[in-house]
């Protein structure tokens, strides 16, 4: 963290040695293996504890400027629940201040309230899979896209007691279905690798599919990697369930019309990698890259959460209670 | 707190309270109760249990609704309502030791007795308001029959449910509607409400549950009872109810499900043991002639008691807390349960 004192003349240099600061120790919690918001979270707490202003606006711009530098740095994947989480922060670093008129204790009371969020966040990933494995039954097929971890955590918990199987889609551009089913292999679950469009034909052979979301719309639709909106509308089609593994850190006041109201990231138009071997484009040629896509409530059957099992419905009640 | 099997010479159900429980299971076998009268027979067990209970600590009290509801859900065949009774009196439980301490991170262990027994009465006064609220699911459920029954509407309806029959009198005081009542193959239960319904002058028609396919499309609206009503809005009813639903749908037809909130219950449909409740294939098959003979013991015949109505199939859910669409029903959950009790077993 910065410990150059904040001078008038060099805020712009000090404000970008800051957010250096911040985003490599945001790498850091990174690195150790913390989810997105969870880092985020702890380095905001971070910035609060080696502060040196002395008020809340100056805190505040601070925080602000923290925040800015992660969602900066975070891969598009993130950018929704890292959004979402950052501005709870900081909305309850505003709410705390005006219940407490001393700045020493407002600034415990955030430190303190910013080790219990990270402490409930890392917590969140096992009251998922304890929820998550009861609706996974004995000699049931699923299919899951993307690379979560929570639905890892899930498929790992359901594994000690239960045998199932699991198709994984290969889940391109970055192919991380492949790292995904080693992970379930080594936790002793059946696996089969499927490609992206195979999705249709494996269909009618699946019981539920279950994925994962990188943020929960306020109307309960989800935002996941691409190719999930898909999998769920042919799902629906053959009237099989999907379930969605995901914590409650991720709800964000969200609502997307359209898919392209969501969040897009600059390499919108530039070709994936890896392309496939030896391919060549030509100039001419242009390229649609999203990131993710908006699967609708409607799409959805239930949604594992830390809160509980919630159904679509139930998503923006429980965005209300935390935005209170 | 360790797992405990409840055969163990350590369990808190008293003589009195077995005999009484084995007694109510035996009526649940002879399906003889309605789902408002299992209800209250659970609390009048539930009442026992808590008076019965020594009043060394009030965990005793928790541990020995628990165990009763574990024996409840082990019934056969199983009965929602029961459970459900079991959920909200744990919750009652909940509410009263927290709010007795002064300290709510206190334990519930080294508890002063003279705190026990005013603890004990509250339980046992909030069994009584529950009670009084069962009192009231049907007067309620009946008074919003007016606004879904219209002059000459034909209306269709499955098997018998008490609360059905209550709603459609209710509204045959006031207007003139037509009733097509299927006879639900298994039990003939539709007989009863056609005569029941005959008697106060509403017009009747049964028919074969194989009919209700081809009346759909002239039919106006479908009401039915159900045996459970599930956290996500789905139902629980009669065995041959999901056909209609389905035919309700393909016709466009609102389903209108008529069921007291004691029926709801916090789990979900997409575990099997929740749904596969088969009774014995002698209600399929009931001339007793072809039971002995050999190619009738190598047939595999299935009689499951129940049908699953999802909620997309669900227009309406006309409860004694008024009418709203299935996908409210989470609300009302957690008014009524703690999230911990969904899963009736020892916790710590």
């Amino acid at each position: 963290m910065s410990n150059e004192p904040f001078q008038n003349g060099y805020e712009q240099n000090v404000s970008s040695v800051f957010q250096k600061s911040v985003i490599e120790l945001f790498e850091r919690h990174l690195k150790a293996g913390s989810a997105y918001a969870p880092a985020a979270a702890s380095v905001l707490t971070e910035v609060i504890k080696s502060s040196e202003e002395e008020t809340i606006m100056g805190l505040e711009v601070q925080l602000k400027q923290a925040a800015d530098a992660i969602l900066k740095t975070a891969p598009m994947t993130a950018f929704v629940s890292l959004k979402a989480s950052t501005e709870l922060f900081l909305r309850f670093v505003i709410r705390t201040s005006l219940e407490f008129s001393d700045f020493e204790e407002c600034k415990r009371r955030l430190i303190e309230r910013g080790e219990y969020f990270k402490g409930r966040t890392e917590a969140s990933r096992d009251k998922i899979a304890q929820v998550g494995e009861r609706f996974i039954q004995d000699g049931s097929v699923i299919l899951t896209h993307g690379n979560s971890r929570v639905v890892a955590a899930v498929f790992e918990r359901a594994a000690k007691t239960k045998r199932f199987r699991v198709y994984v889609t290969e889940s391109r551009p970055d192919g991380s279905g492949y790292s995904f089913a080693e992970r379930l292999l080594s936790a002793g679950v059946s696996v089969t690798i499927i490609l992206d469009s195979s999705v249709g034909f494996i269909m009618d052979q699946v019981d539920s599919v279950l994925v994962g979301a990188e943020g929960v719309a306020e109307n309960g639709g989800i935002v996941n990697r691409i190719g999930s909106l898909q999998v769920a509308l042919v799902a629906s089609s053959y009237n099989k369930p999907v379930f969605v593994a995901v914590e409650s850190y991720k709800f964000s006041r969200i609502y997307p019309l359209r898919q392209r109201d969501l969040p897009c990231s600059d390499k919108y138009k530039e070709p994936w990698h890896p392309l496939l071997p030896e391919v060549t484009v030509s100039k001419g040629i242009q390229f649609e890259n999203p990131a993710s896509d908006f699967t609708p409530p409607s799409l959805i059957s239930l949604l594992f959460t830390d809160l509980g099992v919630l159904t679509p419905a139930a998503v923006s009640d429980e965005l209300i209670r935390l935005y209170q | 707190m360790s797992y405990r099997s409840s055969t163990s010479s350590a369990s808190l159900l008293g003589k009195e309270t077995r005999r009484a429980l084995s007694y109510l299971q035996q009526e649940l076998r002879e399906e003889k109760l309605s789902g408002w009268r299992v209800a209250k027979e659970t609390l009048r067990l539930l009442r026992i249990v808590i008076s019965s209970v020594s009043s060394s600590g009030l965990d005793k009290v928790e541990e020995a609704v628990r165990e009763l509801g574990q024996e409840l859900t082990r019934g056969y065949p199983r009965c929602f309502v029961a459970e459900n009774m079991t959920r909200r009196v744990l919750k009652v439980i909940h509410e009263e030791t927290s709010l007795d301490t002064s300290d709510p991170g206190r334990q519930l262990l080294g508890r002063s007795v003279k705190n026990v027994k005013a603890v004990k009465s509250n339980i046992l006064e909030a069994i009584n308001e529950i009670e009084d609220e069962l009192d009231t699911v049907l007067p309620n459920i009946t008074e919003q029959s007016l606004e879904h029954i219209h002059s000459n509407e034909v209306l269709l309806t499955f098997g018998y449910s008490q609360s059905v029959e209550e709603f459609l009198k209710s509204a045959a005081e006031k207007r003139h509607f037509e009733v097509i009542i299927a006879e639900c193959e298994l039990d003939y239960s539709g007989h009863r409400l056609a005569k029941s319904l005959s008697e106060e002058n509403v017009d009747v028609t049964l028919i074969s549950d194989a009919a209700v396919v081809a009346l759909m499309s002239r039919v106006h609206k479908v009401i039915i009872g159900a045996q459970a009503i599930m956290a996500d809005g789905s139902v629980l009813a009669a065995s041959g109810t999901f056909m209609m639903a389905a035919a309700a749908k393909h016709y466009a037809v609102p389903l209108v499900i008529c069921a007291g909130l004691h029926k709801l219950t916090p789990l979900f449909p997409h575990h099997p043991d929740n749904l596969y409740d088969m009774l014995s294939p002698c209600q399929v098959v009931q001339n007793p002639k072809v039971w002995n003979e050999t190619w009738f013991r190598q047939l595999e015949m299935s009689c499951p008691r129940l049908d699953l109505i999802p909620s997309p199939y669900i227009r309406l859910l006309v409860t004694n807390s008024g009418g709203f669409s299935p996908s409210y029903v989470y609300r009302i959950l957690n008014e009524f349960y703690d999230e911990i009790d969904t899963c009736l077993k020892y916790s710590s």
